[in-house]
C-alpha cells in the first residue's frame, strides 16, 4: 500500500532518525515531501523552519562550535544561504545537529529503537510535537516563521 | 617499497601494495616549518578520490597547502590505505582511485539496489561498515572507490566542517561528506568515522534519508 509523503510523514522520519545519529541541516532540506520537491524556496523555507520550531523547543541541539551557543547566528545563516546553492553547501552539509535528551525521550515513547519502521504517521506523537511547538511559541503552520532570504547576493556565514 | 612520481614529484602509487606511513602518536598536529623536510607524507585527495605519498625530502606542509587530508593530523595514529589493485598505464597503482569508464556514485555504493553495511535501525537508520584498526583510512578508501571513475565540481573544507572532514560535490548530484574519528556528536562514538551520501538515486533506498555510513574501530 503506498502511502503519501506528508509534512508530518518526513519529519516524523527525519526525526526519528536523528535519535540514532547527529544530522546535517541538510537533512532538512531533502526527503520526500508529496508537493513540495527538493531544490525549491518552498522547500528551503519549510527546512528552516522545521530546524527553528525543533531547535526552540529544546528538541534539537548544534554540534558545531560556532553556533552551539549562538543560535540566532545559526537561524541567520540558514535563512541567507540556499542548501541547493554552491555557498550554502559548507553550511547545509558542515554543520551538525543532535537530538537532546527531551527528543529521545519522545521518540522513544512512540517508535522501537529497532525493527522495522513502515512510514505510517503516529496522530498522537504528531499531536504532542504540536503541542510542544505551540508551548514554545513557534506554532507548527503553513506560515513562514523565519523567511528566506533569496537575494543571491547576500552576505556570506 | 616501490614508489612511482608524478610530474610535481609526488608519489602517486606504491606499487607494491598498501601505502604505509609512520605515525606520530595520535591527535598530534603537525607543524611544518620552514626548512624543515617531510619523512613521507601520506593524504588524501577529495579532488580525486586518490590517496597521494609525498617522498622523503619534499617540503613539510606540501600536501596539505593543494587541500589535501594528511591522514596524521587525522586522530588514529597508524595508517595504512587499501589499493584497489588497479594499474595505469605507467604501472602505477593509483590508491584509492576507481579507473575505468565512468558510473554514478549510486551504481558502485547500491548494485542491484542493495545498499552496504548493516543497520537494525530500519530506514534511514545508519549503517555500520566493518570493523577495522583504522576507521579513518578505512573510510576514506571507501570514499576513493565510490567516485566511481568521476571527478567532484566541489571540494569545500573548513568552514563549518570539522578539522579533517571534507564534502565533495560530485557530477551525477551525489554529495559525499567525510567526518573523521572524533569529530562527530554526542551519538557517535569517537573512535568511529562517518561518510554521508546525499543523492537522488540512493536515498530511495533509504527512505528518503541521506545514507549514513558508520565505520567503526576494531
Amino acid at each position: 500500500m503506498s502511502q503519501s509523503n506528508t509534512v508530518e510523514s518526513w519529519l516524523q522520519f527525519q526525526l526519528r532518525v536523528l535519535t540514532q545519529d547527529e544530522l546535517s541541516p541538510s537533512y532538512f532540506s531533502t526527503g520526500f515531501i508529496d508537493g513540495i520537491p527538493d531544490r525549491t524556496p518552498q522547500r528551503w523555507q519549510l527546512a528552516v523552519d522545521m530546524m527553528y520550531r525543533c531547535i526552540v523547543s529544546g528538541l534539537v541541539g548544534v554540534v558545531t562550535p560556532r553556533y552551539r551557543n549562538d543560535h540566532d547566528a545559526f537561524f541567520h545563516a540558514i535563512r541567507i544561504l540556499n542548501p541547493y546553492d554552491e555557498r550554502g553547501i559548507n553550511l547545509w552539509y558542515g554543520v551538525d545537529l543532535f537530538s537532546t535528551d527531551a527528543l529521545v525521550e519522545l521518540i522513544g515513547k512512540y517508535f522501537p529503537e529497532t525493527g522495522q519502521y513502515d512510514g505510517t504517521v503516529n496522530p498522537v506523537f504528531i499531536q504532542e510535537l504540536k503541542d510542544i511547538f505551540a508551548e514554545h511559541n513557534v506554532p507548527w503552520s503553513d506560515a513562514p516563521l523565519l523567511p528566506i532570504v533569496t537575494n543571491d547576493h547576500s552576505a556570506s556565514a | 617499497m616501490q614508489v612511482a612520481f608524478n610530474d610535481r614529484g609526488e608519489t602517486m602509487t606504491d606499487a607494491g601494495g598498501a601505502a604505509t606511513i609512520a605515525q606520530a602518536p595520535p591527535e598530534e598536529e603537525s607543524k611544518p616549518e620552514a626548512g624543515d623536510e617531510a619523512e613521507g607524507e601520506t593524504y588524501f585527495d577529495p579532488a580525486t578520490g586518490r590517496t597521494i605519498t609525498i617522498p622523503p625530502g619534499s617540503p613539510v606542509g606540501a600536501g596539505r597547502a593543494a587541500g589535501w587530508i594528511n591522514l596524521r593530523d587525522l586522530p588514529q595514529g597508524e595508517t595504512s590505505l587499501e589499493p584497489p589493485g588497479s594499474t595505469n598505464k605507467d604501472g602505477e597503482s593509483e590508491v584509492g582511485a576507481t579507473p575505468g569508464p565512468k558510473g554514478t556514485v549510486a551504481d558502485a555504493v547500491a548494485p542491484d539496489g542493495v545498499l552496504p553495511g548493516e543497520s537494525e535501525g530500519g530506514p534511514g537508520s545508519p549503517r555500520t561498515m566493518s570493523a577495522s584498526d583504522n576507521p579513518n583510512a578505512a573510510a576514506l578508501n571507501y570514499i576513493g572507490s565510490i567516485y566511481n571513475g568521476q571527478t567532484p565540481t566541489s571540494v569545500q573544507t573548513g568552514g563549518n566542517l570539522p578539522h579533517g572532514s571534507f564534502v565533495v560535490t560530485m557530477p551525477d548530484g551525489t554529495f559525499i561528506t567525510f567526518r573523521p574519528a572524533g569529530q562527530a556528536g554526542p551519538r557517535t562514538l569517537d573512535s568511529t568515522a562517518s561518510v554521508d551520501i546525499n543523492s537522488p538515486a540512493i536515498n530511495p533506498l533509504t527512505g528518503g534519508a541521506t545514507l549514513k555510513l558508520k565505520f567503526p574501530r576494531k
